[in-house]
């Protein structure tokens, strides 16, 4: 039993941790090693002190999930071996020395959103730690109490392993008990592939859910705005949602999750507003600790902004790194040679949304998404073809009729002998039927087919009107026919809300 | 046999390690490259204190085995750790005591792919004056809104000592963060200095001729607490700004951020007393950055006229769109210290008539000089690239660009050493957004000769080290007060300061 009882905890533990693959590699880019002594100093500082630089060093193996994973079931193993040493626990007994690792299991995947917010480094692996330190020292002491006290060891064990758990349950109070969340999930992996550049993965993991956080809605718009198909921002779905955020069950807390920590560097990077995604690198960094993520970012920007001593500063670090450093490699080539910036994909994709921008002096609030749609709604002067397809899809999709009239008069004078894009006469022949609307369009030569369908629309959303549906219902009977224009999207999605 | 065979062994390991904590030999084969070495820190052809600690440096020419002779007199010694430079500290000593008022010679060897090259020599120049031995400085990241470790550090020049003067992991908890900053001392002395603590048990922390107290400088006829503090070198008063400051972001400048005071005060604290009184509270005008001359019957402070014109938006909306108009200048009162009045202002250097703007003035102990950092417009220069350091001749006033303590970087926070020959200042050359500790050698004719950045044991501290050093302050001696009595002395209630009509 004692043999069969942990081979079989393991090979489950470790079958579920590699089910969370995704989540694994998440873990070990929202967390850092940097070798070297003053990375090692800095870490000491923490409360946590040496597990948490030991923690942060096993974390970065979760670059490769398998290794994290064996390496954390081989110390969950180890972990076992001690406390069956305390104890001498046979036959079933042996269950009760898995439970600490079950509890530690569940934990470790129940994190979630926990992983941008908390701020002992290496919190993947400093549980296991304690409880492994815990647990050879608890080895130890009984061991020494058994050639002391040779007879009453048995009662002094089972004390023992009772005052174990007693210890170990406040600690998971720390914790949500919170079934893991799908979409955080996908978030995850959606992200991964955005820092990768896989933008046909990003989309094909936002098809994945119908309820898309407000997250993973910028991610999808993010990858049609690099592949020239930010027309499909409503067709494939653009109404996000709040994400389920953990709640406590001992206390009742719920963790307050924004954007601005879960991936505003990122997202103000991909939408070419290098000085903020800089700031929220920056800023996250100090208040929840540095990371692989905004390492990267950092780099990014400095590169990007010509500002090559920093840049060489962070590619330092990162190259300090076990399974970053040809990464950083990758991004040094380019502090040397401009032509090889200039002809990356990276800045071609991200260029053309930075040029002549004029410079502002403003602040977010600490609301990245909100900022960025009203700035780029409110702008008026598109450089680049592709910033001019980003500023008035932007405007549609913070349905701002005025700043959309402003942009659709611009495109059609700009492009006086091409033809209008769908989703612009969609919002066109909306906005113009709307009391007071600012697109007066009487003659305007829209697509028979496009004003078609909209008549229809209408037709269809007054006679469930009648039937007096509510707007959930309308637009779950809507959805399979106008689910894919602005029309629906206009009227059904009214639960817009920032975070 | 077996014996001789074992001695045998033991004494080639021996002699192998012996040979391999041994010290580096100069190669015998190299070729001559015309050019000084890339070395960080930049320590080439720098003057230094002949009290300063070794320079320690990094050699950057892509190589993987450097060998560094450095010769002073008649001793020489070579070092070498893979690209590194880290000199004994008995025999720099040594080097630095035989080079005092002359110089070291520095040659470096750097095996490279074809072989080993010879850079141009360098010195390192030794002045005839020491410097003193102690700075101090607050560890804080690069941060725009966010902090939470931060720590006021004192750090001796002689050696590579560093430790806390106070750190707010002592006191701050999750949910009440605490800000620490504006470290102050009186005449370079540490038994009457300060510092402020914000937001978590907030107030102004001081030592008294070694008494430790805490104290809350709001009053209701103030803009806000004591900010920007100047201790009077004899008397036990102190002068601050009050500042009702805010902070906004540039979206694409590389400045990045700008840091502005909507309002702005200058006051007078009465350390005994604890009075507060007026010092200049003009409406129109953003008095900030006291200073005061070393006879202390002079305030000198910086003061931008600003007139809001905008009554439709607020006041931090109106500052934010006309931030370039904001121009400091240089002003000074006259200081009676029998009676403690102050004369009217005077305006000493009018910068924004020369379409610039300057700040944190500091003068010389002798005071002929004062040093101010000069840039385009507003008062957070840390944040400006073209910010430099400029010396004013208070006997002539006449204005110069200090040459060699400036760089295509901010310069900011100048102050003289104790003894007038050395300025630190707070540069961002290495990168643009770190700021390190400057120092350079100021001689008797007025010129600043080439800064050196503080040595570190390490010579990729400042590459791997993440935070910036803020307000670089010079001490003649460490601060006594331990830092558990300043954590205690946090945790209490502050007393309130009174205002008094003067």
């Amino acid at each position: 039993m004692r043999t069969k009882v942990p081979l079989l905890f393991l090979a489950i533990a470790y079958t579920l941790l590699l089910l969370n693959a995704d989540y694994l590699y998440a873990l070990q880019d929202n967390s850092i090693f940097i070798s070297g002594k003053t990375f090692m100093q800095e870490t000491l500082l923490c409360p946590t002190g040496i597990w948490a630089w030991l923690g942060s060093w096993f974390t970065q193996f979760f670059y490769y999930p398998w290794l994290g994973a064996l390496i954390m079931v081989a110390l969950w193993l180890l972990t076992y071996y001690f406390l069956i040493l305390a104890t001498e626990a046979r036959s079933w007994w042996c269950i009760f020395a898995v439970v600490p690792q079950t509890f530690l299991l569940y934990t470790l995947l129940c994190l979630g959103y926990w992983m941008y917010y908390c701020k002992s480094p290496g919190i993947a692996f400093l549980p296991t730690l304690v409880l492994l330190t815990a647990s050879a020292l608890t080895a130890m002491v009984m061991r020494l109490l058994k050639f002391f006290v040779h007879r009453s060891f048995r009662k002094i064990s089972y004390l023992a392993l009772i005052l174990f758990y007693i210890t170990l349950c406040p600690s998971l109070t720390t914790y949500s008990l919170t079934l893991p969340d799908t979409r955080l999930r996908l978030e995850l992996r959606m992200y991964r592939s955005i820092d990768e550049g896989r933008w046909n993965d990003v989309l094909q993991d936002f098809r994945q859910t119908d309820q898309p956080t407000n997250l993973m809605v910028l991610y999808k718009n993010i990858a049609l705005m690099h592949t020239g198909r930010l027309q499909e921002m409503f067709k494939l779905g653009n109404c996000g949602h709040q994400p389920k955020t953990p709640t406590n069950i001992f206390t009742g807390d719920t963790l307050s999750v924004h954007i601005s920590q879960l991936a505003a560097p990122m997202v103000y990077y991909q939408y070419g507003q290098l000085n903020y995604a800089y700031r929220w690198a920056i800023e996250n960094a100090v208040e929840y600790g540095l990371t692989v993520r905004h390492m990267k970012t950092l780099i990014r920007c400095a590169l990007m902004n010509q500002e090559l001593d920093v840049a060489f500063k962070y590619i330092t670090l990162l190259k300090s790194t076990r399974f970053h450093r040809n990464w950083a490699k990758q991004y040094e080539q380019m502090l040397s040679n401009s032509t090889l910036l200039l002809q990356s994909p990276e800045f071609q994709n991200i260029s053309p949304l930075t040029d002549e921008a004029p410079n502002e002096l403003d602040t977010d609030d600490g609301l990245p998404e909100k900022w960025m749609l009203e700035h780029f709604s409110d702008l008026t002067h598109a450089t680049t073809p592709k910033l001019e397809e980003v500023i008035i899809t932007t405007s549609l999709w913070t349905e701002d009729e005025y700043a959309f009239a402003i942009h659709f008069y611009n495109y059609i004078q700009r492009h006086p002998e091409e033809a209008i894009p769908p989703l612009y006469q969609e919002a066109a022949i909306l906005l113009c039927t709307q009391e007071n609307s600012p697109v007066t369009l009487d003659h305007f030569p829209f697509d028979t087919m496009i004003s078609d369908k909209y008549n229809n629309f209408v037709r269809d959303y007054n006679t469930l009107s009648q039937q007096n549906l509510s707007p959930a219902d309308m637009a779950t009977r809507l959805q399979p026919l106008y689910g894919d224009t602005y029309w629906w999207y206009y009227y059904f999605y009214t639960d817009f809300q920032i975070y | 046999m077996k014996l001789h065979f074992f001695t045998f062994h033991s004494l080639l390991f021996t002699l192998i390690v012996l040979a391999s904590c041994g010290r580096p030999s100069v190669p015998t084969e190299y070729t001559t490259v015309d050019k000084l070495p890339y070395i960080l820190p930049d320590y080439t052809e720098v003057t230094i204190p002949a009290n300063l600690c070794p320079t320690n440096f990094s050699v950057k020419e892509g190589t993987r085995e450097v060998v560094a002779r450095l010769s002073a007199a008649n001793i020489s010694y070579t070092y070498g750790e893979k690209n590194n430079v880290v000199i004994d500290e008995d025999e720099w000593a040594e080097l630095r005591d035989a080079a005092r008022g002359g110089s070291i010679k520095v040659e470096i060897f750097a095996k490279l792919t074809d072989g080993w090259k010879a850079y141009k020599p360098f010195n390192i120049y030794v002045a005839e004056e020491d410097i003193d031995p102690y700075i101090s400085y607050r560890n804080i990241q690069p941060s725009y809104v966010a902090y939470e470790k931060l720590a006021i550090r004192q750090r001796n020049l002689t050696n590579f000592d560093e430790t806390d003067i106070y750190n707010n992991l002592g006191v701050q908890t999750e949910a009440n963060g605490q800000c620490i900053n504006c470290h102050s001392y009186q005449n370079y002395k540490t038994d009457h200095m300060l510092f402020h603590m914000r937001q978590g048990y907030g107030g102004t922390l001081i030592v008294n001729g070694g008494q430790l107290k805490k104290v809350d400088l709001k009053t209701d006829s103030t803009i806000s607490a004591g900010v920007y503090p100047a201790w009077h070198p004899t008397l036990n008063v102190i002068a601050f700004s009050t500042n009702s400051t805010g902070q906004s972001f540039h979206t694409k400048d590389l400045s990045k951020i700008e840091v502005q005071d909507t309002k702005s005060d200058l006051i007078l604290y009465d350390v005994d007393t604890d009075e507060v009184c007026n010092i200049s509270n003009d409406t129109t005008e953003l008095e900030v950055f006291p200073t005061w001359s070393a006879d202390g019957r002079t305030l000198y402070f910086c003061s931008a006229h600003f007139e809001y014109d905008n009554d439709s938006v607020a006041k931090e909306t109106e500052m934010i769109q006309r931030y370039k108009e904001v121009k400091y200048s240089l002003y000074k009162k006259s200081f009676d210290p029998n009676t403690r009045r102050f004369g009217p202002t005077e305006l000493v250097y009018d910068a924004a008539a020369a379409n610039k703007s300057v700040t944190l003035p500091r003068v010389s102990p002798d005071g002929k000089y004062l040093v101010m950092a000069y840039g385009d417009f507003g008062c957070f220069h840390v944040w400006h690239h073209e910010a430099d350091i400029y010396l004013l001749n208070l006997q002539t006033n006449a204005l110069r660009k200090l040459e060699g303590i400036n760089s295509d970087r901010s310069e900011s926070y100048p102050s003289f050493s104790s003894n007038g020959r050395w300025i630190m200042t707070a540069s961002r050359r290495d990168d643009g957004n770190y700021t390190r500790p400057y120092i350079a050698y100021f001689d008797k004719k007025g010129r600043c000769h080439k800064a050196f950045e503080v040595p570190q044991r390490d010579p990729d501290f400042y590459t791997f080290f993440l935070r910036s050093y803020n307000r670089p302050e010079f001490m003649v001696e460490p601060v006594a007060t331990p830092l558990k009595n300043f954590v205690s002395m946090a945790k209490t209630d502050a007393k309130k300061a009174t205002f008094v009509s003067k």
